[in-house]
């Protein structure tokens, strides 16, 4: 899953994209789908400048 | 570098004269050969503040999934120049009552666990277990086959970013599908 920070002002924004509509989880795997959504989140919260995107890993 | 966003409003005009038949017959592979991609890459990105901690921050998620509630026209799906409209999605709306109107991804997994596009129930959760603030009363749903990004730049954003800014949020997870 690629996440790219859009900024705005306000709310800061986050776009979690997907390469051929990929899903953000796995349908039914709870686990990996809050994993995947805390991934997205710190990088929400972490990141510095705007523009900056971040491949997490595809687990599924 | 982009071209100047006037030459790429051109270069839409020309792809909507050359691609009408085919949009028509929803013959997409031929109706998106040299589709104009809208190119905002010279453009400033502007940049917000947040509260030091994910735990004060209020979110909302917006999707591109088609989603609508229960009661909600659902979008016209099948229209070849798209729906440029969205639906309100209460915060605490159980995720499997929603229907999907999009054509152009597969539903699959989807139909098994709408989380799987719109990750509400999981952010429901990290709510209640403190990792997040809060989410706003209404969260937002679109659906993404939206051709003509002239109307996305020029009315849907826009209106749309006013929808979104009167929840309040400090921070939006945009869900693309």
């Amino acid at each position: 899953m690629r996440v790219a920070m859009q900024g705005t002002r306000p709310p800061r924004v986050l776009i979690t994209g997907y390469k051929n509509s990929e899903v953000i989880g796995p349908p039914n795997d709870h686990e990996e789908q809050l994993a995947l959504v805390r991934a997205a989140l710190k990088l929400l919260m972490e990141a510095e400048t705007p523009g900056t995107v971040e491949e997490l890993p595809k687990r599924f | 570098m982009a071209l100047a966003l006037d030459q790429q409003r051109a270069a839409l005009d020309s792809w909507f004269a050359r691609a009408q038949d085919a949009l028509q017959r929803h013959d997409w592979r031929a109706a998106f050969a040299g589709y104009p991609r809208l190119d905002l890459a010279d453009q400033p990105i502007p940049w917000a503040a947040l509260p030091a901690d994910l735990r004060s921050a209020r979110l909302i998620l917006v999707g591109s999934c088609g989603l609508s509630a229960p009661g909600q026209p659902p979008f016209d799906a099948a229209n070849p120049y798209g729906d440029f409209s969205w639906r309100p999605i209460p915060a605490d709306l159980a995720l499997e009552t929603t229907m999907i109107a999009h054509e152009h991804y597969d539903h699959g997994p989807a139909l098994l666990d709408r989380n799987s596009i719109y990750p509400l129930a999981r952010l429901r959760e990290l709510v209640a277990d403190g990792e997040i603030g809060g989410l706003t009363p209404l969260q937002f749903s679109l659906m993404g086959y939206l051709p003509d990004w002239r109307i996305v730049l020029d009315r849907l954003a826009p209106e749309l970013a006013e929808q979104v800014a009167g929840q309040r949020p400090d921070a939006a997870l945009l869900v693309p599908v």
